[in-house]
């Protein structure tokens, strides 16, 4: 909602806008209100800006998209190349001479186009060049009687300050300057000005020229209408076109520029109906037929369905409720007689129907937000006041005011000061209560007359809504929130709950996950956030094409239309970013939420997916070592970087983590070189190398290895540990180091498994600490040399304690392995 | 050296020797002041051998000098991405002021979403023209009565609101950070997909002053003690009076986040009595104080997930 100051002005005479600190003021007095100043435009002169008028308009030989305009400035002709064709001979025009600087920043120069031979001395202006809103669509047409030579910035109103404001969908009466003005003046004490107008009616009656019937009432409460005859139609006046363009609205002629200005004055937005183009001539009101079709004003024709509320004649639709007017009433140069509709539209179903239709005009976004119903006769005596005077008209005696349905009955609303206090935390008695509702039409209703007093609230005051708050104010609450918005919110003193008992802290759960989180720094990977949309192209690309998925409905961009299932496939696209960019090392580890279809358990139920957080990891390219030490050269990731990342996890959280060949490879990834990863028995997520193939198309090195785990069992695990203190044992430890043969597909992590189940309670740990392979052990062969550590609590062990124990570990590997001791 | 001072060839076993040649009376007088010569000699060379010792020892350390500018021994050393660090900065300022954190599922049905917070069927920010639906699992496209409606994408924290108060009794004060999904193409200040955290404190006296204080309290611990902010009036359909907050920020005011007092309607919906209980919450986006407190000027850097830009934080 654009704000004309010099309007505002005129509704709110007390106020001062003298200087700047007047016009900030006004502004911190609006977003106080709730009514945020978006943009302030200050006043511009537009200094060699001047009305120009048209002489002729003549091609440019070799240029297509420019033509030669002659443009009279008052003080004689002059050339001026255009890129617009909207105009033509004795059309008035914003002309910008040489030395005019445009609010864009442009500065305008004599300009020679060599490669056209010609020369353009300024420049015609559209409306975004003169700060006027985003219409660049062609040049700004002036209004015939604006002096050749004065100055452009006074007839648009350019020369004034605006300020375009921010209304919420709870405050229609703020589409209007009468309620802008309500606010500012109960703001300021000073009293709103209404405009003053006299109406001189003459015969016949409007009841004989025209009738209305509703046959919705649901959808059109209330429906005025007026006639007016006799008019001329033409361009508005000067201070009318200015107080449109001020407010971002195009003038079209007297009669649509009125219905727009009452529009923006009183908030109640009117259509104007080419009496000898209505049918009838009556008004119905309905929903719209089956297949019914009709062409709206903007030249589209327009399918439209039983839901539309319609304007009707008696053969067609001429309007569709609320949102747009049609072609064949509308108002044309050669019009003489209007029908003046100002009526009530159900909000819901303008809505619903600018929405189905994707049309959102002026007249739209009023109704949408609930128009005052009270006001409709006045919006509409006053169009048809100043079309008489404008237009040349006569106002046909009296009104049609259909009521279909009472939707403006007295309202009013229970408030207890008590609850005013307690909840907005101030301290004001009851008629200070009173006093700060009163000034925006909110007035308490006598004592005789508020019977309707709540049981439970025997000291409820009751208030009078206003019918332009109706749809907004019909709550305790609601009165609760105007008062601290009168009081001001910045007002309230600002205090903090008191501490009370409570106990603020992390839940064991969130701090597990935040030592998960530092785990996975520790193990240098960088923390990712990757998207939750992913593409079948991308799962593809992974080969992950069986994959199932949880689609989207309405995508934000077609191709990806999946939630995400992994966090994988995403993670290998910002490595892949990144090596792009020609990082060698790239090292990224996310948390975070993935679904899964969820079939059959949920079927009759909420519809959910299953919804997991995991973590997942992509490790590509080089360790990058430092080098320069010598000692430790840059080498490729391999899936034992990866898997010495979870251990890290795992060894943060005191858990064990197990690790064994993958039963089901995960495609896309070398199914030689993965793995599950298994908490307590059960598999929680995988790792491996990323298959050659995949590398390849995601442009990766063969070097990538990725994990994913589910992260909320590894929390759960932490926590059921026992975690009080474990005594260190006074008595020294013996180790025991034990090399076996076997054969070469035999896996550590089994052997291991094997030896850990009988090695007995003395064993502190068991560690794997060489594999070895070819001479002198046979072909197929390998060692698998382990390191036990027995140690008991109450003594030192000796040789006769230890010794049995692992001839027995022995034994059981030979016979379960075929192992061979080595050594031991 | 031990023979060339004290040997039989020495000055001083010479002396020695000629002991035998003095008289009684004598002698000893020699063998006090040769007792004393020896003793000084001693010292002298004992200085001396460890002066000796001290300087090879010296020399031997500075033979092993290293260049200590030399870099260090890597270790790889990952970075906590920025949305986590601002997350965590904040809710540890308010677990300070006694608050928890709790957090909930991505996708949401309608009713936590959108009916439970208020937010009328018709309204705007429930169209596919705003707000993400996700294919429902289970019986294709029906939707059983009772069964919350159709299933989407969070488009706000405020459905954990609900869950937590469905599940526990007020007081309550909690933090709520998590992703959100709106369909907003994505520009340098705004995403598709976001952080925001909502708080909400439930109580029986909790009022609008608190939620102002409480806000001004987080600012300026946060960003400054000289930080000040300014509320807005405003409208949401789950908060009355519902005001937006403004941050004075490089000699302007920016808008940083909605709050309001929980509407009855909200409290009631999840069962409790709106004359008894009373609260406040507000949504802030995380993308936006991250922006703030670090001097971003493009979101979508929190999104490329650049080494460079990550290995920053």
């Amino acid at each position: 909602m654009k704000v004309s100051l010099s309007w505002l002005k005129e509704l709110v005479p007390g106020l001062s806008l003298e200087s700047e600190t007047d016009i900030a003021a006004l502004c911190e007095i609006l977003n106080d209100r709730g009514l945020v100043v978006e943009e302030l435009r200050r006043p511009s002169a537009l200094e060699h800006v001047v009305v120009g008028e048209v002489k002729e308009c003549l091609p440019i030989e070799g240029a297509k998209s420019v033509q030669l305009v002659h443009v009279d400035d008052g003080d004689g002709t002059r050339e001026v190349v255009c890129g617009a064709f909207n105009f033509g001979p004795g059309d008035k025009v914003p002309l910008a001479k040489p030395g005019a600087k445009l609010p864009n920043g442009m500065e305008i120069a004599v300009r020679e186009i060599k490669s056209l031979g010609v020369t353009s001395h300024g420049m015609l202006c559209a409306a975004d060049e003169l700060g006027l809103g985003e219409d660049h669509s062609g040049i700004v047409i002036l209004a015939p009687e604006s002096k050749i030579g004065s100055s452009v910035a006074q007839i648009l109103g350019l020369d004034e300050a605006v300020v375009e404001l921010e209304i919420t969908p709870n405050r229609p009466d703020c589409m209007g300057m009468i309620g802008v003005a309500r606010e500012v003046a109960a703001a300021k004490s000073a009293s709103v000005q209404l405009p003053d107008f006299d109406i001189s009616e003459s015969t016949p009656a409007v009841q004989d020229l025209a009738t209305v019937t509703i046959a919705d009432a649901d959808g059109c409460p209330r429906y005025v209408a007026m006639v007016v005859e006799d008019l001329t139609i033409g361009p508005s006046p000067a201070w009318l076109a200015r107080r449109l363009r001020a407010s971002g609205m195009r003038p079209i002629n007297n009669i649509v520029d009125i219905t727009n200005y009452i529009m923006l004055l009183w908030g109640q937005p009117l259509h104007a109906f080419d009496l000898d183009n209505l049918a009838g001539p009556s008004i119905n009101v309905r929903r719209g037929l089956p297949d019914e079709k009709m062409t709206t004003l903007d030249d589209v024709e327009r399918e439209l369905s039983e839901q539309d509320l319609l304007i009707c004649d008696a053969t067609q639709p001429v309007a569709i409720a609320g949102v747009i007017g049609g072609q064949s009433s509308e108002v044309s140069p050669t019009t003489t007689r209007v029908l003046i509709e100002s009526a009530h539209f159900d909000p819901e179903s303008v809505m619903a129907t600018a929405k189905r239709l994707g049309i959102r005009t002026e007249s739209s976004a009023r109704f949408e937000r609930g128009v005052d119903p009270g006001n409709c006769d006045t919006a509409a005596r006053h169009a048809a006041q100043l079309m008489a005077e404008l237009g040349d008209g006569n106002v046909r005696a009296g009104i049609i005011d259909v009521k279909a349905k009472t939707i403006s009955q007295p309202q009013t609303v229970g408030l207890r000061a008590e609850r005013v206090n307690r909840l907005l935390g101030i301290d004001l008695t009851t008629s200070q209560v009173v006093g700060l509702l009163a000034p925006i039409g909110i007035g308490q209703v006598s004592k005789s007359e508020s019977e309707i007093v709540d049981s439970n609230t025997p000291v409820a005051l009751q208030f009078q809504i206003p019918s332009w708050r109706q749809y907004d104010l019909t709550r305790e609450i609601d009165l609760i929130e105007e008062v601290g918005r009168c009081f001001g919110y910045n007002n309230i003193v600002r205090t903090l709950p008191a501490s009370g008992e409570r106990v603020g802290g992390l839940t064991p759960e969130q701090l597990t996950e935040r030592k998960v989180r530092s785990a996975l720094l520790a193990s240098g990977l960088d923390e990712a956030q990757t998207t939750s949309f992913v593409s079948d192209a991308l799962y593809d690309k992974l080969g992950w094409v069986d994959m199932p998925r949880v689609r989207l409905v309405n995508p934000i961009r077609d191709e990806e239309c999946y939630l995400r299932t992994s966090l994988v496939p995403t993670l290998l696209d910002a490595a892949a970013y990144n090596v792009a960019r020609n990082a060698s090392t790239v090292c990224l580890a996310e948390i975070g939420s993935v679904v899964s279809p969820s079939p059959e358990a949920k079927a009759n139920g909420d519809g959910l997916p299953n919804e997991k957080r995991v973590i997942g990891a992509v490790m590509c390219g080089v360790d990058a070592a430092t080098p320069v030490h010598g000692d430790d050269q840059a080498r490729p990731f391999d899936i034992y970087d990866i898997k010495g990342a979870l251990e890290g996890i795992a060894k943060d959280l005191a858990i064990t983590l197990d690790f064994a060949t993958a039963q089901v490879p995960v495609p896309g990834i070398h199914p030689a070189r993965t793995g599950d990863v298994v908490l307590a028995g059960i598999k929680i997520g995988w790792f491996g190398q990323l298959h050659p193939d995949q590398a390849k198309a995601f442009d990766l090195p063969i070097s990538t290895v990725v994990a994913e785990i589910e992260l909320d069992p590894l929390i759960r695990a932490h926590l059921s540990l026992d975690d009080s203190y474990r005594k260190i044992s006074p008595h020294q430890a013996t180790f025991f180091d034990v090399a076996l043969e076997v054969d070469e597909g035999v896996e550590a992590g089994s052997l291991r498994s094997l030896l850990q189940g009988h090695a007995g309670p003395l064993c502190q740990s068991l560690e794997l600490f060489d594999v070895f392979k070819g001479d002198p052990l046979p072909k197929g062969k390998k060692s698998l040399a382990f390191q036990f550590k027995f140690q008991a609590p109450d003594r030192t062990l000796t040789d006769e304690d230890v010794r049995p124990v692992i001839d027995n570990m022995v034994q059981v590997a030979t016979q379960d392995f075929g192992a061979r001791l080595r050594s031991g | 050296m031990q023979a060339l001072v004290f040997g039989r060839k020495s000055r001083l076993g010479e002396l020695k020797r000629t002991m035998g040649e003095l008289t009684p009376e004598l002698r000893p007088v020699l063998g006090r002041a040769l007792g004393e010569a020896n003793a000084q000699v001693n010292q002298a060379l004992t200085v001396q051998r460890e002066s000796i010792r001290e300087r090879e020892a010296r020399e031997l350390l500075e033979r092993e000098r290293l260049d200590v500018t030399l870099p260090g021994r890597g270790r790889r050393h990952g970075h906590r991405h920025l949305i986590t660090r601002v997350t965590q900065e904040f809710c540890d300022v308010f677990i300070g002021m006694g608050y928890r954190i709790a957090e909930g599922p991505e996708v949401e049905t309608e009713f936590y979403n959108f009916e439970a917070l208020n937010i009328p069927s018709n309204h705007p920010s429930r169209s596919e023209m705003d707000t993400v639906y996700v294919e429902r699992q289970g019986t294709e496209g029906e939707v059983a009565s009772g069964s919350g409606g159709q299933v989407l994408l969070r488009t706000h924290t405020s459905p954990v609101q609900v869950h937590l108060m469905q599940n526990a009794q007020p007081p309550l004060y909690y933090l709520v950070p998590g992703r959100a999904f709106r369909k907003d193409t994505l520009d340098a200040t705004h995403a598709a997909q976001f952080h925001q955290i909502e708080g909400l404190a439930v109580d029986r006296n909790i009022t609008f002053g608190d939620l102002a204080g409480t806000l001004e309290a987080f600012i300026r611990e946060y960003l400054g003690e000289s930080f000040k902010i300014r509320l807005r009036p405003s409208f949401f359909p789950f908060t009355e009076p519902s005001a937006e907050v403004d941050v004075w920020w490089n000699d302007r005011w920016l808008e940083i986040l909605g709050c309001g007092m929980v509407d009855p309607n909200v409290l009631e919906a999840v069962g409790y009595d709106p004359q008894v209980w009373q609260g406040f919450a507000f949504g802030v986006g995380v993308e936006r104080i991250a922006m703030l407190r670090y001097g971003l000027d493009d979101i979508r850097l929190l999104y490329d997930n650049d080494i460079r830009f990550l290995a920053q934080f």
